[in-house]
């Protein structure tokens, strides 16, 4: 019972072990990345201990140590909350991290600061473990802001290219609009339940919640990059791959999700925010797979499959099934890095070259690339006992026999087809047919980092979808029965995706469109929302800021109305009203004609 | 109190009989001396702060400001060495002694106990100030900043005098220990509207409430160094001190006449941080950036509430570490770079990673990032206004994102991209500027593992 | 000998600031006492000093 919280503090002590060695010479030397890297291995092998005593006994606890302030009524103190979520997700965060870890070894070995790299590696990891364990909404803020301020110096890594420093602001500016939520919400939640402690929240429940939820739900849109708010994520493609990796499996944009998993609690009986996040999940579902459908940078396509699981997974709440949604952020985890470490494979393979239309034919040249990618695919769109089947297969079960609103669930539906669609895409233009690749390449992935890395995700993404629902006492009823239409409902509309999508790369090698539709056109533009919203808005911003704020208020009207106005009216008035005007003639005149009269009258 | 008072002002002689050379040392050491002497201070027992005697007294308010001034001179010291070592010693010892002056009379504000003496230091600070700015400044801007500084202050004041020889008449005393027990409530009439308005709007001139800013981008920005440091950090603090001291005496009739200013501030807040957005001017940029976050302070104080008094004060503090700081960055660019134009100083990151580090750390506190002090002042703030009416949240959430977005549009453009050319010949950053720097942001994450000691009197 | 007279000479500055603390501790103490003695006239606050008391006002 007593290694259930001393092992989870162990892991994050362990964590946090490499960076207060930066002082130290180890931090300079080359081994650095080496240790971080097992240091995490460590970390995910102690934080398995916790998860099989949960697992076997279902214990929860809530570990409530250092005393930070009381402040009137409210006791603020580091505190750290062990139940279904944390528990569960913090090795798979921890797995899938020490993989990208071993990867970015092999990707990053050139990099003048791979110490430095490493470090912010490890901050980020960090971060989003105070996010999940924090049992506190100061805590999770901590975390919550502690990823978004990583994300923006891993983003940013090559701070020398504009693009990626365009592209750090932008998931910053993102990541804070959605913070005017979280803080209105913490705000709230102070006022009218007078604590932060989560348990405490839910057990006062206060009325009328619908305001700090909607902000929690901004909060979430902001981070996990749902429709309105997406645009940071297929942006941060400009960071390192490993970074693309682990900003877009265990970390930071599932933040968002897990911050509304773990409000449930309240979500459940507030019906219109229930309403507001699965219609937000499936339009962001829909919209980012029609973009991912004609993108042909891949790492762009895996990014927007993300953003696409990510709208699932916000339908899923929406649904009202919190837990399905967390196991689909697990499954996801693992196959969603792995298909990122390919990408970065196949781009390191080929010289720095994100083209899928200059690729093909690489099954020969790397198969082990190819195995996994193929196994990432198949598992991303839910074929049958690989990872990812077992979360998917039941949301869209979960999905289908529920009543709510049919349009919402629809265009999920239509979403997931697509998504075997771009992956179809990826499969056929990247692995298939001739190589397009220049001739001079030397096309290597016999490094035992990669090979490493890889595979022990590509177990990952066969086997830990059926050890994780397996092993995890079931908290929802699952859906037992439903007529067969619907239980292949999922299948058939996937396979229906491969069946087009492969049609439709066929017919590439023969027929040319001379002219991109529309359609093409508003998928390959990203809808246009990139294109408006990033010019329109911050031009109308920054215009206002320089014509009213600046110009006419500051320099012009401020200026005028107090020193300028002043100055002015003390000047008019000191001149009407004083005698001397400095006729200095006139003056001397006077006096010389009074002297004279003077004279005269003596005389 | 004498025993703080009585070495800052042998702090004079000892500039005037120190050696040429050993003249910074010796103040900065003494200075740093002062501070700790004033650190114990910090131990406040009563609920009613320590009586001293019958001028002076500290309690929670007070002292975390007072402690900011000690702390700051020896600072201010490190940080103005660059641009004076050109000049003789005279003017060396002649810019000490003004900052010196400063101190004392700032040290006096703090902790003085009668209002009337609070407002004749209050007014003696613009002295130095004054001097420093138009003597010491850059440009032949200067002047007409210190014209700016000097007139909109005196204005604001002088009315404050005249209330405060009508309150003496009337309560027959001014201590602050004993017009909270004395003070009678004021009827709704135009005459007390008027006492307020006088009351409070020296000090919202100083603080500065948007509208009455001007003077302060144009102060900022053509003060010397030290000018900068001393204006953002505890000058502007003397308004929020002295809003909060008075308000006890202006008791129910806060609660209607706050309405303009509280919007007031509100707007401001937003238009100032929009006004950043536009910036090319580093210093000005902080420099807005200031009136944007005073604005704040401002919202706290007229809301008066005890939380809102702890965000006011965990604000004040936390703000003058963090453009303190900021300044010195500025400044050290400045020292490089030779203008003050941002575009000019880009990609410094390749060049003085260090440094890289301390911007880095400036602008996180800047923007309030957990488990910052700044946030916790801001926090508040944010907290309290949501109570006061659920409305002020769009104005508050609309100036944390222009506040994340400036500062990060201040960090990219100094740090990130590519390094020009002309500044590659550039000096490597000093020790002392490495000094300056950390001995800003040690005490800022110091203080956010103990935030009781900033969250003041209502804590 | 001379190296002492010398660097007397050259850091006699030092003690300025110890003095000042020592003045302001000096006049601060003064200035305690006088008002613990406008104190004791006061028939409601004074008392007689306890046997390890060294002040009343503490």
């Amino acid at each position: 019972m007593n290694l259930f919280s001393s092992f989870t503090l162990i892991t994050l002590t362990i964590l946090i072990l490499p960076i207060t060695l930066t002082p130290s010479q180890i931090y300079n030397s080359t081994n650095f990345p080496h240790y971080v890297k097992t240091t995490v291995s460590y970390a995910f092998m102690t934080s398995m201990v916790p998860a099989m005593m949960f697992m076997h006994l279902g214990h929860e606890a809530v570990i409530s140590n250092w005393h930070w302030m009381t402040i009137h009524t409210l006791k603020l103190s580091l505190s750290f909350k062990l139940d279904y979520f944390s528990l569960v997700f913090m090795p798979v965060a921890l797995f899938v991290t020490w993989s990208i870890m071993e990867f970015s070894l092999w990707y990053m070995h050139s990099d003048p600061y791979i110490n430095r790299f490493f470090k912010y590696l490890l901050l980020f990891l960090i971060t989003m473990m105070i996010l999940v364990t924090a049992n506190n909404l100061f805590q999770l803020f901590i975390g919550w802001e502690g990823v978004g301020m990583m994300s923006f110096l891993l983003i940013g890594w090559w701070y020398g290219r504009a693009d990626a420093n365009t592209a750090a602001l932008q998931a910053m500016i993102y990541n804070r609009i959605g913070d005017v939520g979280f803080v209105a919400a913490m705000a709230w939640f102070l006022l009218h339940s007078n604590s932060w402690e989560l348990q405490q929240i839910f057990l006062a429940s206060p009325k009328n919640d619908t305001l700090p939820l909607l902000g929690l739900l901004l909060a979430a849109t902001g981070k996990s990059a749902q429709f309105g708010l997406h645009p940071w994520l297929p942006s941060a493609m400009e960071g390192p791959t490993p970074v693309s990796a682990l900003l877009h499996s265990s970390t930071m944009v599932v933040a968002g999700v897990f911050l509304l998993i773990r409000f449930h609690p309240l979500m459940e009986t507030n019906p219109l925010t229930l309403t507001l996040t699965l219609c937000i999940g499936a339009i962001t579902t829909l919209f980012t797979a029609i973009c991912a459908l004609t993108q042909n940078d891949i790492k762009k396509i895996i990014a927007f499959s993300t953003s696409s699981q990510l709208g699932l997974m916000m339908v899923t709440i929406g649904i009202n099934q919190p837990h399905l949604a967390f196991l689909h952020i697990c499954t996801h985890a693992f196959f969603k890095a792995m298909l990122f470490m390919c990408s970065g494979s196949i781009i390191h393979s080929l010289g720095d070259e994100q083209d899928i239309r200059k690729m093909g034919g690489l099954y020969k040249t790397l198969p082990f690339t190819t195995t996994a990618l193929i196994i990432g695919s198949l598992a991303l769109t839910g074929m049958p006992f690989l990872t990812g089947f077992y979360s998917k297969d039941l949301i869209i079960e979960a999905m289908s026999t529920s009543y709510t609103n049919a349009w919402a669930l629809l265009i999920t539906l239509a979403a997931t087809s697509m998504t075997a669609v771009y992956s179809t895409r990826i499969v056929f233009f990247v692995l298939l047919g001739q190589p397009r690749y220049p001739m001079l390449i030397q096309i290597n992935e016999n490094n035992p980092f990669l090979i490493n890395a890889i595979k022990r995700l590509i177990l990952g993404s066969i086997f830990a979808g059926f050890m994780i629902s397996s092993n995890l006492t079931p908290t929802t009823v699952p859906h037992m029965t439903m007529p067969h239409h619907l239980k292949f409902a999922a299948l058939a509309i996937t396979l229906l995706g491969f069946a087009l999508a492969m049609e439709l790369s066929l017919f590439t090698y023969h027929l040319k469109f001379d002219f991109p539709l529309y359609t093409h056109k508003f998928s390959n533009m990203l809808g246009y929302y990139p294109t408006i919203i990033h010019r329109s808005p911050p031009f109308h911003v920054l215009n206002t800021s320089q014509n009213l704020a600046s110009t006419i208020m500051d320099l012009a009207w401020l200026e005028k109305a107090i020193p300028k106005g002043l100055a002015s009216m003390q000047k008019f008035a000191s001149t009407s009203i004083s005698n001397q005007k400095g006729m200095i003639k006139l003056y001397s005149l006077s006096f010389l004609i009074s002297l004279t009269l003077g004279l005269l009258l003596t005389i | 109190m004498l025993k703080i008072i009585m070495p800052t002002a042998m702090l004079i002689p000892l500039t005037w009989l120190s050696n040429s050379s050993t003249m910074w040392i010796n103040i900065t050491m003494h200075g740093f001396i002062i501070s700790l002497i004033s650190l114990p201070l910090l131990n406040q027992p009563l609920d009613t702060g320590l009586n001293f005697s019958l001028l002076f007294f500290s309690d929670q308010l007070s002292t975390p400001l007072l402690i900011l001034t000690t702390w700051l001179f020896p600072l201010m010291l490190m940080a103005s060495q660059h641009h004076l070592s050109q000049e003789s010693v005279t003017r060396k010892k002649s810019y000490v002694t003004m900052l010196i002056l400063l101190q004392l009379f700032l040290i006096m504000t703090f902790t003085a106990t009668e209002l009337i003496l609070l407002y004749i230091m209050f007014e003696a600070t613009l002295i130095p100030t004054m001097i420093i700015i138009t003597r010491w400044g850059n440009q032949s801007e200067r002047l007409n900043a210190g014209l700016y500084f000097l007139f909109y202050t005196l204005l604001g004041s002088i009315p404050l005098l005249v209330t405060l020889v009508y309150i003496q008449n009337v309560l027959g005393t001014l201590n602050l220990m004993i017009t909270s027990y004395w003070i009678q409530h004021l009827p709704h009439s135009w005459s007390t509207s008027i006492l307020w308005l006088a009351c409070m709007m020296a000090f919202m001139v100083k603080m500065p409430l948007y509208g009455i800013h001007l003077w302060l981008p144009k102060a900022h920005v053509e003060a010397p160094i030290a000018g900068s440091m001393v204006l953002a950090a505890i000058l502007l603090k003397l308004g929020g001190y002295g809003m909060m001291r008075i308000t006890t005496l202006l008791d129910p009739l806060t609660k209607s006449m706050a309405y303009p200013f509280l919007m007031l501030s509100l707007w401001g807040m937003v238009m100032t941080s929009s006004i950043c957005l536009r910036q090319t001017d580093l210093k000005s940029l902080i420099a807005y950036s200031s009136v944007s976050h005073m604005a704040l302070v401002i919202v706290a104080i007229l809301i008066q509430t005890p939380w809102s008094f702890m965000g006011a004060t965990a604000l004040m503090i936390a703000h003058g570490l963090t453009s303190s700081l900021l300044f010195c960055l500025a400044n050290s660019n400045y020292e490089r770079i030779h203008s003050r134009t941002m575009i000019l100083a880009r990609g410094l990151q390749t060049l003085l990673p260090l440094m890289a580090a301390w911007w880095l750390l400036a602008c996180l506190t800047n923007m309030a990032l957990p488990p910052s002090i700044n946030l916790i002042g801001e926090l508040f703030i944010i907290l309290t206004s949501l109570s006061w009416s659920n409305f002020t949240i769009m104005f508050t959430g609309l100036n944390m994102l222009l506040t994340a977005s400036y500062t990060l549009y201040m960090l990219i453009t100094t740090q990130r991209g590519k390094a020009s050319h002309h500044a590659k010949i550039i000096k490597p950053s000093f020790t002392r500027e490495n000094a300056l720097m950390a001995l800003h942001v040690i005490p800022l994450l110091l203080l956010s593992i103990n935030p009781q000691l900033i969250l003041g009197p209502t804590f | 000998m001379v190296n002492l007279i010398q660097m007397v000479r050259d850091h006699w500055v030092h003690i300025l600031v110890p003095v000042g603390f020592v003045v302001g501790c000096y006049l601060d103490r003064r200035n305690d006492e006088k008002l613990t003695a406008f104190r004791n006239k006061s028939m409601l606050f004074k008392r007689e000093l306890k046997p390890s008391e060294e002040v009343t006002w503490k």
